[in-house]
């Protein structure tokens, strides 16, 4: 009887253990457009001054949450990734250079890019609102929309925070 | 061609990216002053770098899996065999134009005659399988010019052979929608990237080349039918006629060509040589589909009763002709090749609207089929139809857009939910035209037929501008007619035998998703006979009829249908065939089940 209730406590640990580290890869999955990376994006050509012009791509289980995230990848690309893909114009080089600097700062990359955060003062629309979308299976979509992004605001907004350096320092 | 733009400022310049990009800036800037060739210098190791970038086709907007739709062009020529009638139609043919939809690429001579040269077909195949090789049109086509007529369209070719983009820039604008504005003016080279889009359009040129045959007076036809003087009522035309599409061949290649060996601006040194060249080069034409129509228009004689006193002449007539043949050709097109069915983003759902109108041929209840783009599990894309929709408010976008373009409204007759995150709408023509086959159960009961035709395609002009007609949307005419075979053993002891028509109005309104319901009103005669020995009885009851039909979309052209149907019996004509006497009576004195309401169950297939 006690070597069974042993085991019960054991299974009732394992399985805690368990669902803990499913919930942070749940997590991070929701964060994947950020954490991840893995999204496309192409520039459109040369935008307005302090502007970059982009197609990006995101993912959601409807499409209002994949257009909400493609948002999010747009301002992700061009702080971490640059925009190699698509026509000229574009910066090909990311805002943020330092390695591990994501990682270093996670507490506000977590915090800037939070639902309804503090990333969507740097992205809009470009168009009149029309949205490419895939549905991709039952519960998938992949919608993608031209975006222009405030990379100079962009940039301002990190240098204040101390996240990269400010243009002109070193020299 | 970006990538390779790179490749060549950095190697042979070695330049930094910010270089690169005010290089690359620099050339959009020659490319506004003179898009196709140009020359680019830099003071990278005192050479001149020259650049003829040919084509910028790379600054033009690559949109996945949105619909592509722009602006064709269409050039209209005609053959002559010298056939009958043919030097009447062909006077007026010049003045033929293209639908509204189309850029128009005219030429200085559209008629192209072959008196004495029999019609290249084999005469051996039925009359619809005879058509003209498309060797002999391409032939013809090298052999008048006409891609250097087009393209000195779209080029706006001046009196000493030299080009500029005038025109282009013109069209490249007038294609733009709403979403192609927006996006432009977000980026740095703003409209005039818009401008470039012209150049796009050169590879969608198409010539329709037509052939008439079998041109007749409504007297020939007569004659050939041999209908006797009484019944020649009509004066007019009819002729078939059959048309032969091709696509001039401007993709990348052509056009890099073009420009390298055919292109000059005005005051070019080598502008002669570049003419000479150019009007004796050879373009290459692609086959795209072939038409086959019948049409004729005529007008009642002016003695007749419906004949106008002041009748149509000759000249209107045979102008209407060509505007029929037109009209009846441009469908079939639009089936066969799908660069012409209109395609256009979901702008608003609540009513669902597109950014589409007038200048796309948007016409009042034309039917559109709206479609998601989805994957399969290989990773290919295809639409699937989520709903179709019929045009409730046509927007008139006949000018450049400014970004605030009104938009189009329609109703839904099938389908599922439409949003308007990224589901997109692409034209799908019918012919308005409906059959109905079912039965009717009590009352005037029997096996029934109707043919339906929505005359609310032809209301779009009763619609006030600005305004839905959703009162006018699928407003139908119909014609009924039912046959059945009842005892009346009181009577006598075989069947008798009814047959109805009937004509009236309809609506079909529909409330929710794939159901729909029709009030209609209308009018008809049932007809019987009742032999009593030697006499003949013929039965003539006329009667008015109103009610509802119900209908479940099961797919967009086929319904279930169901009918209730009140009756308005008037008096019934008998008449004696022997004696000629006619009386009246009511209709239930002798069939008194036949005044009932009755209800009818079908299907319904919509053309």
């Amino acid at each position: 009887m006690k070597s069974g209730l042993n085991f019960i406590a054991i299974g009732l640990f394992l399985f805690a253990i368990t669902a803990c580290k499913t919930s942070k890869v749940n997590k991070d999955a929701v964060m994947a457009g950020y954490v991840s990376g893995n999204y496309e994006i192409e520039c459109m050509g040369t935008g307005m001054d302090g502007t970059q012009l982009v197609k990006v791509w995101g993912f959601g289980t409807d499409p209002e949450k994949a257009a909400y995230q493609a948002r999010k990848n747009a301002v992700h690309a061009v702080l971490f990734k640059g925009i190699n893909a698509g026509k000229p114009g574009c910066m090909t080089r990311p805002l943020v250079t330092q390695p591990g600097a994501e990682e270093l700062h996670r507490e506000f990359f977590n915090t800037f890019f939070t639902d309804g955060g503090r990333y969507l003062s740097f992205v809009s629309m470009a168009n009149d609102g029309t949205v490419d979308r895939i549905k991709m299976t039952s519960k998938e979509y992949k919608v993608g929309s031209v975006m222009s992004i405030r990379h100079a605001a962009l940039r301002q907004e990190l240098e204040a925070a101390g996240i990269i350096k400010k243009l002109g320092q070193g020299f | 061609m970006e990538r390779g733009f790179r490749k060549i400022l950095t190697s042979d310049c070695l330049l930094s990216q910010q270089q690169i990009k005010e290089a690359y800036d620099e050339s959009h800037r020659l490319f506004a002053k003179n898009p196709f060739s140009f020359v680019m210098y830099h003071k990278c190791r005192k050479m001149k770098l020259i650049l003829t970038l040919g084509l910028l086709i790379t600054t033009l907007t690559h949109v996945i899996a949105q619909p592509e739709y722009a602006r064709n062009s269409l050039t209209l020529m005609a053959v002559d065999f010298n056939g009958k009638h043919s030097n009447t139609l062909m006077a007026q043919f010049p003045a033929l134009m293209p639908p509204e939809k189309f850029y128009n690429n005219p030429l200085q001579k559209p008629v192209i005659s072959f008196a004495g040269v029999q019609r290249p077909v084999n005469a051996e195949l039925p009359e619809f399988l005879q058509y003209i090789p498309t060797d002999f049109f391409i032939k013809m086509l090298e052999e008048q010019k006409v891609a250097q007529q087009i393209l000195a369209t779209w080029f706006n070719r001046q009196a000493d052979g030299s080009f500029n983009v005038e025109v282009l820039k013109q069209r490249g604008l007038y294609n733009a929608n709403d979403n192609d504005f927006l996006a432009a003016t977000a980026s740095k080279r703003g409209e005039t990237s818009l401008m470039d889009m012209g150049l796009k359009l050169v590879n969608q040129s198409y010539v329709l080349v037509y052939d008439y045959f079998d041109i007749m007076t409504m007297d020939e036809y007569y004659d050939s039918k041999s209908i006797d003087a009484k019944s020649r009522t009509s004066n007019g035309y009819k002729l078939k006629v059959k048309s032969y599409l091709f696509r001039l061949d401007f993709d990348e290649a052509v056009a890099a060509d073009f420009f390298k060996n055919y292109w000059a601006s005005a005051g070019d040194k080598d502008l002669a040589a570049k003419v000479s060249a150019f009007n004796q080069a050879t373009f290459k034409w692609i086959p795209i589909a072939n038409q086959r129509v019948e049409t004729e228009v005529t007008q009642y004689n002016a003695d007749q009763l419906a004949g106008l006193k002041k009748q149509k002449s000759k000249e209107e007539l045979v102008k209407q002709l060509l505007d029929d043949a037109m009209d009846k050709v441009t469908p079939q097109m639009e089936s066969t090749n799908e660069a012409f069915r209109v395609k256009a983003m979901i702008s608003k759902t609540k009513p669902i609207s597109a950014k589409i109108g007038k200048k796309e041929g948007l016409s009042f209840d034309q039917r559109y089929f709206i479609y998601e783009n989805q994957q399969r599990k290989d990773g290919t894309l295809f639409k699937k139809r989520v709903a179709v929709v019929k045009s409730m408010k046509v927007a008139d976008n006949r000018q450049v857009t400014t970004g605030l373009s009104e938009a189009s409204e329609f109703y839904k007759i099938f389908g599922g939910k439409v949003d308007n995150m990224g589901m997109f709408m692409e034209q799908k023509n019918d012919a308005g035209l409906n059959l109905f086959l079912g039965y009717t159960l009590d009352g005037m009961a029997g096996y029934t037929g109707r043919m339906e035709y929505f005359i609310s395609k032809m209301m779009g002009g009763m619609v006030p501008a600005g305004k839905s007609g959703k009162g006018l949307t699928s407003l139908l005419v119909y014609v009924e007619g039912a046959y059945d075979n009842k005892k009346y053993p009181d009577l006598k002891d075989k069947p008798f035998e009814f047959t109805r028509v009937s004509l009236g109005i309809g609506k079909d309104v529909y409330l929710m998703s794939a159901v729909f319901f029709e009030p209609y009103l209308g009018y008809g005669i049932e007809f019987t006979d009742w032999t009593i020995e030697d006499e003949k009885l013929n039965f003539e009851t006329s009667f008015a009829e109103m009610g509802l039909r119900l209908g479940i979309h099961l797919a967009p052209s086929f319904q279930l249908m169901g009918s209730y149907k009140y009756n308005v019996i008037f008096k019934t004509q008998v008449k004696n065939e022997s004696t000629g006497v006619t009386e009246s009576y009511n209709y239930d004195e002798f069939f008194e089940d036949r005044i009932k309401p009755g209800i009818s169950a079908g299907i319904r297939f919509m053309f």
